[in-house]
């Protein structure tokens, strides 16, 4: 017998490339989910990461970032959030 | 006119007041004579048009202290009855006495108090003497006229000087003479010969016959008096006429009784009582008519009529009721029915309907109210289907606005059911189908039977939501209590967005077919989402929707994309966005896969020649079920894919992890058997099986090890695998030895022999056990979530309030968790104690108080 391939469906799942457990330390939701006003997870709902190693969804840190009260701090930490750069 | 006439009543009533005996006929009633002659009736209670007593008149209307008042004196006191010297209420005896009223007599005439004094005016005078032998001579004849005329002859005389005669009278102001010899003569008869030969006849009749004999009589002279004169006094004279056959022949003492029961056992018979009497509508509605012209139907007819209908509808129901309800209630409501439309046909009264109406619903359904709602008896008519029965009970019960006594049995009715189909694991396949036919069954009887009553259209909601929402620690639900409505009903769904409806049950298949496929899909979606509707936890029904949603994507399974997208939408509209953003985002991952797929191919143009599709799904973990990682020997070319796909991937979504789910591929192999080239479609450890005899030699075999060392699959994986491609319908392996199953020790060779009538063909998966395992682990997946929900509302409700008693915190966690089901109280407090355990809640010494561990 001799047997070839014409087709392959392949399936894979992604999630964000963190620990699974970890949430976001501002609203609370598995990273692998959307932050709250976003519908479907992906690079639109991207996740930002400090030097602090804190991560976030980019919408909630950008929202909480916005606010006079956050002064620039990491919510989780207090030092100031700076991103960190790709190797 | 009255002005006038009345100034001549008073005179000629002063004339004759002399030959009057007064202590028979008062003197107040000299002018009430005239006062007949020579004015109409008020229209009030004579219809000028007919001449009759309008029959509409309520029976207190007629005595309205005018009529039998003004009539007295022309009736005379009948001389068996009116007792003389009693006054007033002598001369209507026993007829009018109870109508009669002394006080309104007395504000028209007051004769004993002299009130009212006689004025003579524009008195004529003439010859005294030749007026009375004239009057003589007039009456001569006009007695003769009459007396031929009782007689049912022709008078001697022309009428037209009978007429000139009696005008010449009342010309010469006798005209009160003339009546009260009228009057006279025609009582003489009433009372003399009249009577006397009816009641005669009576003695050996039967009552019917009577009855029949008055009637003849009552006809005849009537149409006598109206023949005799048919003047514009002619309703004086009727009535005359009317009051003498009513006080002599209706009030006879032997005639009376037997007239009304004569009249009753017409009624009697066309109940189907037990007289002997036949029924004949023409003399009942003769009689009915007798009585009202008589004026005697309510004060006679009715009281009798009704208190001999109580008799009977009390026996009656008395025997019905020893039977079945469903007997009863259609007896009664054809008896209803009959009563009914007899009143109409026969012209009984309103006050008669409504009496008779009061004593149906009093007899036959307050006082049975007992029987009539019976669970056990209405149960069984819900059970035998009898929609007749149950709607005759309702018209019944709706008599007296009772009903809501439906709903219990109601209630019960459909959760008994309901939970028979609910429970029954023989027939667990086609539960939703049953659930469907016993929903139309129970709107059925619903709508026809209870006229889409409010109430018990709630009950109908109520008893839905309750069964449906049962659950019990089966096999099958992997021994949690999940109700196993949620998986059913997802998995009907999936049946019919693969395109597998059935026909609905009762319905032809030629009116279906002229729907589209489409419609007829929507519609089934619609009946479906009834029932899901009653599905109080959507946990269990979500996680199965989902992955059957995830099977039909992934598999290009479903019939139609419009319908996929109708249901999420309705899903929707019935959960509201957060139920269904993981379903929208499955849809998205589909979509962006194309695209995905678009940009990878035309990256690889160089290296795609001459090779074979390669096609990849990414999904999002966090929307999709989670599907465990299988180990499985991926064969190199497969692999070098794969990482050409990865490194596509990553380079173009940073920060992101890939994890193949191999046991969702699915490909398509060409297969060069000796009979033939086929396709075969496969999942990819099929594939990846057969592909390894692509380097066994012909007429060799590879034993189970060999293949499960190359493989790298599990054993229940490859025994799975290898039993569908050796053991199945079609055995693309031979299996050495033979058998339907597989063991380590098998060898396996590929199949010479094999040929099949079509080129394309899909080798399906063992998948029974598989779908009974996954069932089962959904089912442990939905309790452990709920038990883990649970236990984190307890913490975030304990967190915020410190202390609370346990009624309050069970109530709590009720309200906080009731969108992923109802809770029972058991079971949160099962997930209190362990939270006490694990040490983040404690109870108070001594109270049933606990507080927060901080
Ligand atoms: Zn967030
Ligand atoms: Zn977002
Ligand atoms: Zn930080």
């Amino acid at each position: 017998m001799k047997v070839t391939i014409k087709e392959w469906n392949a399936v894979a799942t992604w999630h964000w490339d963190i620990p699974e457990d970890e949430v976001c330390g501002i609203c609370r939701v598995q990273f692998d989910g959307t932050c709250p006003t976003c519908k479907f997870p992906g690079d639109d709902c991207a996740l930002v990461q400090g030097r602090c190693n804190h991560a976030f969804h980019m919408h909630c840190l950008m929202t909480w970032i916005d606010l006079e009260t956050s002064k620039g701090l990491c919510p989780m930490c207090r030092q100031k959030f700076e991103w960190k750069d790709k190797e | 006119m009255p002005q006038n006439s009345r100034g001549d009543t008073e005179q000629s009533g002063k004339q004759s007041s002399g030959k009057r005996k007064l202590e028979e006929e008062p003197s107040r009633s000299q002018q009430t004579i005239s006062e007949l002659l020579s004015q109409r009736y008020s229209p009030d209670t004579l219809d000028p048009q007919t001449n009759k007593r309008s029959r509409l008149s309520s029976p207190s209307r007629f005595p309205s202290t005018k009529i039998p008042h003004k009539m007295h004196p022309i009736s005379g006191s009948p001389p068996r009855n009116g007792a003389p010297g009693r006054g007033f209420s002598g001369p209507n005896g026993p007829i009018r006495s109870q109508g009669l009223n002394a006080n309104a007599r007395q504000n028209n005439f007051s004769p004993h108090t002299g009130a009212k004094r006689l004025v003579v005016k524009n008195l004529r005078t003439g010859p005294r003497l030749n007026q009375e032998s004239y009057f003589d001579k007039v009456w001569s004849q006009l007695d003769a006229a009459l007396t031929a005329i009782f007689e049912g002859r022709k008078p001697d005389s022309s009428l037209e000087e009978l007429y000139k005669g009696g005008e010449n009278v009342c010309r010469q102001e006798r005209a009160a003479l003339l009546a009260k010899k009228l009057q006279d003569r025609c009582r003489e008869f009433v009372s003399g010969n009249m009577c006397t030969s009816l009641a005669t006849r009576a003695g050996g009749s039967t009552d019917v016959r009577t009855l029949r004999a008055v009637i003849d009589e009552w006809s005849a002279w009537h149409s006598r008096l109206s023949f005799l004169l048919h003047s514009k006094e002619q309703p004086v004279i009727r009535e005359m006429g009317l009051i003498q056959f009513r006080s002599y022949i209706f009030s006879d003492a032997s005639l009376k009784p037997k007239i009304l029961k004569g009249a009753y056992d017409l009624i009697e018979a066309d109940r189907g009582g037990s007289t002997k009497a036949l029924t004949d509508s023409k003399l009942l509605s003769d009689a009915m008519d007798l009585f009202h012209d008589l004026d005697v139907y309510g004060s006679d007819f009715e009281p009798l009529f009704m208190a001999k209908t109580e008799e009977f509808v009390k026996e009656w129901a008395q025997q019905q009721a020893a039977g079945s309800l469903a007997a009863y209630v259609e007896h009664a409501h054809q008896l209803i029915e009959r009563e009914v439309e007899r009143c109409g046909l026969f012209s009984f009264n309103r006050s008669t309907k409504l009496k008779l109406s009061e004593l149906l619903d009093e007899t036959l359904v307050t006082q049975r109210t007992d029987m009539l709602t019976s669970e056990n008896e209405v149960l069984g008519l819900m059970r035998a289907g009898n929609k007749t029965a149950l709607k005759q009970l309702y018209g019944l019960l709706d008599r007296r606005d009772l009903t809501l006594e439906l709903k219990p049995a109601f209630k019960k009715y459909v959760i008994e059911e309901g939970e028979a189909i609910v429970f029954d694991q023989e027939r667990e396949t086609d539960m939703v189908v049953h659930l469907l036919q016993f929903k139309q069954k129970v709107d059925d009887i619903w709508t026809s039977a209870f006229e889409s009553n409010e109430e018990l259209g709630d009950a109908v909601r109520e008893a839905f939501g309750a069964f449906m929402n049962r659950g019990k620690k089966m096999d099958s639900t992997g021994g949690t209590d999940n109700p196993k409505s949620g998986e059913m009903i997802a998995k009907y769904v999936d049946r019919l967005l693969k395109g597998g409806y059935k026909l609905p049950p009762g319905r032809n298949p030629e009116e279906v077919s002229l729907m589209s496929d489409d419609a007829e899909l929507d519609r089934q979606l619609d009946q479906v989402l009834d029932l899901f509707r009653f599905v109080h936890g959507k946990a269990v029904f979500e996680a199965f929707y989902k992955n059957d949603l995830a099977r039909r994507l992934l598999m290009k399974r479903s019939a139609s994309n419009d319908a996929e997208k109708s249901m999420l939408a309705r899903l929707k509209n019935e959960c509201g966005s957060s139920f269904t953003h993981n379903l929208e985002s499955m849809f998205n991952d589909m979509d962006i896969a194309n695209d995905e797929m678009a940009a990878f191919k035309r990256s690889q143009q160089e290296e795609r020649k001459g090779r074979f599709e390669f096609e990849v799904n990414v999904l999002s973990a966090a929307s999709w079920p989670t599907y465990p990682d299988v180990p499985v020997r991926i064969p190199p070319k497969i692999a070098r894919s794969i990482n050409r796909f990865e490194t596509f991937y990553h380079n173009k979504h940073t920060g992101r992890k890939l994890t193949w789910k191999h046991q969702l591929a699915h490909c398509q192999l060409t297969a060069n058997f000796p009979q033939g080239k086929k396709n075969l479609v496969v999942s990819s450890f099929q594939a990846i099986v057969l592909l390894l005899f692509n380097d066994v030699p012909d007429g060799e075999s590879m034993q189970y090890p060999q293949i499960q060392e190359a493989t790298g699959l599990s054993d229940p994986e490859l025994k799975r695998t290898l039993q569908s491609l050796a053991c199945a319908k079609y055995r693309v392996l031979s299996k050495n030895p033979k058998g339907k199953e597989v063991n380590s020790s098998d060898q396996f060779s590929y199949n010479a022999n094999f040929s099949d009538k079509q080129l394309r063909i899909k080798i399906n998966q063992i998948q029974l056990k598989e779908t009974k395992e996954e069932t089962k682990t959904t089912h442990e997946r939905v309790a452990a979530d709920r038990h883990f929900e649970t236990q984190a509302a307890i913490v975030r409700i304990m967190k915020s309030r410190k202390t609370l008693s346990h009624v309050d915190l069970i109530q709590e966690v009720i309200s906080a968790t009731k969108n992923r089901g109802v809770l029972q109280p058991p079971e949160i407090k099962g997930e209190i104690e362990k939270l006490i355990e694990k040490e983040y809640i404690e109870r108070k010494e001594g109270t049933n108080h606990y507080s927060y561990v901080s």
